[in-house]
């Protein structure tokens, strides 16, 4: 067996621009993600019965989808049914958002929920307000809590990023392909791909893990 | 029962009056028409078996449950005025079993956030006061201290002082000592008995008979969701009227 790395010196900026978008649309999504997971964590812990209902129902069925079939779905799908059409990098971080959203509503609601009710109990009897209460206290001792799955869930996100390349988004995985049918060197390209895939999701891991013990 | 009551109509020195309160979880009805006032400066102690409706008797007082049936009164302030329910609850401190301090919080943040939150006070007021008061209950020296680092009795005095500090007009004790070691009990109960001494008007849900017998006014006897008996400490302890009562102090010394 031959390997010829020396593919690299044509092709590095190709992968180095797919490596540029691949963190694009996994920070723009987990940006968004976060912001929908907490308003859905929001909602289902709300005392109102339609909003908690339509939380649960959110969080259901956007994980319960599967990635790359909502991305189909969406890109092809509903534009051809609508006339809706989003850009391929816009379709691919409204995909990887909702359901990363999903994902994170219940790992905020659980962590919200682990904080013991005489949290809220003591704040509401000093004349707090429910969203004072949350903000001041629930929110910084459940945020502890949450790091590290929503870390995890930061991991996954740039390992699912991978999904967009089958809509034409030339992030690192659809430059790699490229590359690879241009010079059939498959070995070279997809096992650097894999490699920074890795080197990415041990960094933030490690990211995490160091936030996590600063916190302690 | 009735002689130990007063009309809140008439006398404006009451704190807190309950008028025939009704209180049910689902179909287990958990306060049977309770009435009793309370006045300003007096120390209500009340006992009973447990799951007789103490908690939950305090807990709508302040509104953290809400009652079925009649009404609850604190300085002017109708518990089902959902609008003022906020302002209800400044004006009555609640000490829990389980302290409830803020772990993220230092000592002085626990004691000093609510006057600065609630209170809109300055921060250099809030601080003072609270340095204060964490003196008064004999804890200064841990103002920077966590939660957490704290002995279950020197927490319990943090939780004090927090309630202290919104300057409440009532101050609710649900079991303050039930959670703590032996030897921290009387630390917290001399602090309670300092309070009443002062002049707070305090509802304490304890099984301290000693404490009950040196700082009550008034025991209020609790059976089933309803007041069984209410008495000034002399006559609840010597001449007891119910049944139940005796059968419950015989358990309670006894053990
Ligand atoms: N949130 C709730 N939902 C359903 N039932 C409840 C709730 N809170 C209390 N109860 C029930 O109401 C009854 C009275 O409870 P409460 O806590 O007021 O009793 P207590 O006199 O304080 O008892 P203890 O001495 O054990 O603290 C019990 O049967 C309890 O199980
Ligand atoms: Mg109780």
């Amino acid at each position: 067996m031959e390997f010829h790395w020396e593919v690299f010196d044509k092709y590095w900026t190709w992968i180095a621009s797919g490596l540029g978008l691949t963190l694009y649309i996994s920070i723009m999504s987990m940006v968004v993600a976060l912001v929908v997971g907490l308003i859905v964590a929001i909602l289902r812990i709300s005392k109102s019965v339609p909003l908690t209902l339509f939380a649960h129902a959110y969080i259901e069925f956007f994980r319960a989808i599967p990635l790359l079939v909502f991305i189909i779905w969406l890109y092809y799908g509903l534009a051809m049914a609508t006339g809706i059409n989003f850009e391929p990098v816009m379709a691919g971080v409204i995909c990887l958002s909702m359901q990363h959203g999903g994902y994170l509503a219940e790992i905020y609601r659980s962590g919200i929920q682990a904080i013991p009710k005489g949290q809220w109990e003591a704040a509401y009897s000093l004349g707090y307000s429910p969203a004072r209460t949350f903000v001041k206290i629930i929110a910084p001792q459940a945020f502890k809590i949450v790091i590290p799955p929503t870390a995890n869930q930061g991991v996954s996100m740039i390992k699912d990023s991978a999904l967009v390349s089958v809509i034409g988004v030339n992030e690192l995985m659809r430059q790699s392909m490229i590359a690879t049918s241009n010079t059939f060197r498959p070995f070279e390209f997809y096992t650097v791909a894999a490699l920074i895939y890795v080197a990415l999701a041990l960094g933030l891991s490690h990211i995490a893990k160091m936030v996590e013990d600063r916190m302690k | 029962m009735s002689d130990s009551l007063v009309d809140p109509s008439v006398d404006r020195n009451v704190v807190v009056s309950l008028e025939d309160v009704r209180k049910s979880f689902g179909s287990l009805e958990v306060i049977r028409g309770i009435s009793l006032s309370i006045r300003n400066g007096s120390v209500v102690v009340i006992c009973g078996p447990s799951g007789c409706g103490k908690s939950t008797m305090l807990r709508c007082i302040n509104g953290l449950e809400s009652i079925d049936a009649g009404d609850i009164v604190v300085d002017g302030i109708s518990v089902k005025d959902k609008r003022k329910l906020r302002l209800l609850r400044t004006e009555t401190g609640m000490v829990f079993q389980q302290f409830n301090l803020f772990p993220h919080k230092t000592v002085l943040e626990n004691v000093s956030m609510a006057p600065i939150d609630i209170r809109r006070m300055s921060r250099i007021e809030a601080l003072q006061l609270s340095r204060e008061l964490l003196d008064r209950v004999g804890i200064l020296d841990k103002e920077n201290e966590m939660p957490s680092s704290l002995s279950g009795g020197q927490q319990q005095r943090v939780a004090i002082a927090r309630g202290l500090a919104m300057n409440p007009k009532l101050m609710m004790f649900d079991e303050p000592t039930s959670a703590l070691d032996p030897e921290m009990i009387k630390e917290v109960l001399d602090v309670m008995r300092n309070l009443a001494e002062d002049g707070m008007t305090m509802i304490v849900v304890s099984h301290e008979m000693g404490f009950a017998r040196e700082v009550a006014d008034l025991i209020v006897m609790m059976d089933e969701g309803q007041i069984i008996e209410g008495q000034s400490p002399e006559k609840f302890f010597e001449h007891p009227r119910e049944e139940r009562t005796k059968k419950f102090l015989s358990q309670i010394i006894s053990h």
